[in-house]
């Protein structure tokens, strides 16, 4: 450390000037000189030196030793005694101000030079050092976890504020204290002491997790669930110097466990209910329905001659309302289904999907003249299966209320919505402020920003829009049964579906113009063509 | 006991009324014994329990099978059927109640040879008949 400015506090000038000038032949820049304790103690605030040559014995108010103890009562300088020879008193004071070394005069050059390296070098690693522990200190006393650090033997030398809130101990008065006095810990199940870790780290020199469902007994009998782990310090040759246990209290992690566990345990249940129910009901209330129905159909059969034309009306009526309840039963059952299970995600190209669809509802009824326009390569991810039942529907309900028209027209596409967006659709997918904003068929989509809105259009008889809140619940039909037969839970598990895929669904219609059904598929992004 | 019978098992009467007429509407003369539960059924398969004094040589050309049922359901007894030596072969046809898969994905698993969704109709019946290939059942076996 050749750049170092040492100061040299000496009452005789001549000694003083040798000193200078022998430390610059050494290398050092210039010394400056101070002739007196006080002039000592004025330079140093004014040069802030690196390393400081003190003359013990000094005339006037202020000798060496004086000034000393001032410099380092304000600064953190390496100070070096010169002494030609001193008395007992003033040795034993000048132990006192912890000096980097003493130089008896008259000294050799070479005395002189290791004395003075040997403070700059201290000095330097005493200050690193100095900060590194300020440095490590701050670090465990900020963190959120408890930390407690041990020497070789596991005794106390620090614990941070998290470590003395959950022991309750204060580091003042655990220092030097066993490990296993001030943590304390058991099994939580067997409620038998466990071995404390840092035992184990001291004896085996390797990191140590704690064992599951750990307790900290606090200071004053607090019992705090705890998750921790320890790890031996060692020094540059592996020897192992300390031990610093972490640990932190995951009583709300456990409390959180617990309510997890037991909320799946009651869906798992209710799924497990639901499942017997569902089963029950096909059971159950379809075994008197066959009867109603099988009977009915007897009657016709075999007791035709003996019915007139009311009776054998009357029995129809039974049969065809028992088939209908029937179907009802199975379809919520089937709906129901819908929305247990876990979505078998996949690439699905609903282009095919609604060509092939389109291909089968018109081998159902030849006779109709209908157009299909369906755009091509709409490819997505989500459940093949789930998403068949959602085209399927929609295209049906396209085709069936497009039944009474000569020119019926289904398309099926997508738009891609801009963002900014009014957001007309509340949480249940149904238009809620139709008022403000007239939807207009063909429009921009009212998706969230940026979706992709996927679409089937038909220019079919429509619906009332004032009843579109109604469209997707469970048996509610906006159209007569005479007009378009149906049992009205085609959009219902349409809903479902849509919403499982984490997507958005609403319909825009006008009485005898048409009708547009939009739907969205929420996080599933477009997968690549 | 009537060679070429029909063993029906069925724990509701109605449905057991229903099909007897189904049957009957299909021209099927051959006599049909009804057994109320699994248990009676297997008992009656087996010549255990209440049927040990009966004859077993002799059994159903086909099983009409109910598939719940009190004290012993129809899988249990499908299962019976197909692990032992006499009647592994037996004809099997499932009566289901609804569109339940399960059931059905079930009850082929064990070995059923059809399944005929209730109520047990005309149609329907006919249909499992010719897919069994059991015309002989129809028609001209006297009583
Ligand atoms: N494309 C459409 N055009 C006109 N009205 C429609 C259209 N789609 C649905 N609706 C109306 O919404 C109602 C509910 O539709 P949904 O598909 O749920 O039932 P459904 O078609 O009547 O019966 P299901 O689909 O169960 O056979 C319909 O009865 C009809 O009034
Ligand atoms: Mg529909």
């Amino acid at each position: 450390m050749t750049d170092a400015k040492i100061l040299i506090v000496e009452d005789e000038a001549i000694e003083a000037m040798d000193i200078q000038q022998r430390l610059a032949d050494m290398g050092y820049p210039l010394p400056d000189i101070a002739h007196s304790g006080e002039e000592g103690v004025r330079k140093v605030e004014a040069l802030q030196p690196d390393l400081i040559l003190m003359d013990i014995m000094m005339p006037g108010k202020m000798d060496g030793v004086a000034a000393a103890e001032q410099i380092r009562s304000r600064f953190d300088i390496p100070i070096i005694f010169l002494t030609a020879y001193a008395d007992d008193n003033t040795l034993s004071r000048a132990k006192i101000t912890a000096p980097y070394g003493y130089i008896v005069k008259p000294f050799q050059e070479r005395e002189l030079h290791i004395t003075v390296d040997m403070a700059l070098y201290r000095h330097k690693m005493e200050k690193e050092l100095k900060e590194s522990k300020k440095w490590y200190s701050t670090t465990l006393r900020s963190i959120g976890d408890a930390v407690i650090a041990t020497d070789k033997k596991g005794l106390i030398t620090f614990m941070n504020p998290v470590a003395e809130g959950l022991t309750g101990w204060k580091m003042k008065n655990a220092l030097n204290k066993e490990m296993a006095e001030v943590f304390n810990i058991m099994n939580m199940d067997t409620r038998q002491a466990v071995e404390n870790p840092v035992l184990r780290v001291i004896r085996e020199g390797v990191t140590v997790g704690l064992a599951n469902h750990t307790i900290l007994i606090a200071r004053e009998g607090k019992e705090i669930p705890i998750d921790d782990s320890a790890a031996p310090i060692k020094d540059d040759k592996g020897n192992i110097m300390g031990v610093v246990l972490v640990f932190r209290d995951i009583t709300e992690r456990e409390k959180m466990e617990e309510a997890l566990k037991q909320s799946q345990a009651e869906v798992q249940t209710v799924n497990r209910d639901l499942e017997v129910y569902s089963y029950t009901i096909s059971h159950e209330l379809k075994a008197p329905l066959r009867s109603i129905e099988g009977f009915s159909k007897a009657i016709l059969e075999d007791y035709a001659n003996k019915l007139d034309a009311t009776g054998k009306d009357f029995c129809k009526r039974i049969v065809a309302a028992s088939k209908r309840m029937s179907q009802q039963i199975d379809s919520l059952l089937t709906m129901s289904r819908l929305t247990q299970g876990e979505l078998r995600e996949n690439t699905v190209n609903l282009s095919d999907m609604a060509e092939v669809i389109a291909y089968e509802l018109k081998k159902s009824q030849p006779e109709r003249s209908a157009e299909f326009v369906i755009a091509k390569k709409i490819k997505i991810h989500g459940d093949f299966d789930l998403l068949r039942i959602v085209m399927e529907n929609l295209l049906a309900n396209a085709w069936k209320f497009t039944g009474k028209r000569k020119a019926a027209k289904i398309e099926f596409g997508q738009i891609q919505s801009k963002p900014p967006l009014n957001p007309l659709l509340n949480q249940g997918g149904e238009l809620v402020d139709s008022e403000n904003s007239p939807p207009k068929l063909g429009g921009v989509a009212k998706g969230r920003g940026g979706e992709t809105v996927y679409f089937v259009r038909d220019n079919g008889a429509g619906f009332d829009m004032k009843y579109a809140d109604k469209l997707f619940m469970p048996f509610q039909r906006l159209h007569s049964e005479n007009e378009f037969s149906g049992l009205g839970v085609g959009l219902a598990t349409v809903y479902k579906i849509i919403t499982k895929h984490g997507g958005k669904i609403w319909a825009e219609s006008e009485m005898g113009k048409g009708t547009t059904v939009y739907f969205t598929l929420g996080q599933t992004t477009p997968a690549p063509p | 006991m009537k060679n070429k019978h029909i063993l029906l098992v069925e724990d509701n009467p109605d449905d057991v009324k229903l099909t007897l007429r189904a049957l009957k509407k299909n021209n099927i003369l051959n006599e049909v014994i009804v057994a109320q539960d699994g248990v009676e059924a297997v008992d009656y398969l087996f010549g255990t329990g209440k049927f040990k004094d009966l004859d077993t040589t002799t059994m159903p050309q086909v099983v009409l099978l109910d598939l719940k049922m009190p004290r012993m359901d129809g899988l249990e007894v499908l299962q019976r059927i197909r692990s032992d030596e006499k009647t592994k072969l037996l004809p099997v046809v499932v009566l289901t109640t609804s569109n339940e898969d399960k059931d059905r994905v079930e009850s082929y698993k064990l070995g059923a040879n059809s399944y005929i969704r209730k109520p047990v109709d005309f149609n329907r019946f006919a249909e499992a008949v010719q897919q069994l290939g059991l015309y002989w059942l129809v028609l001209n076996e006297a009583p």
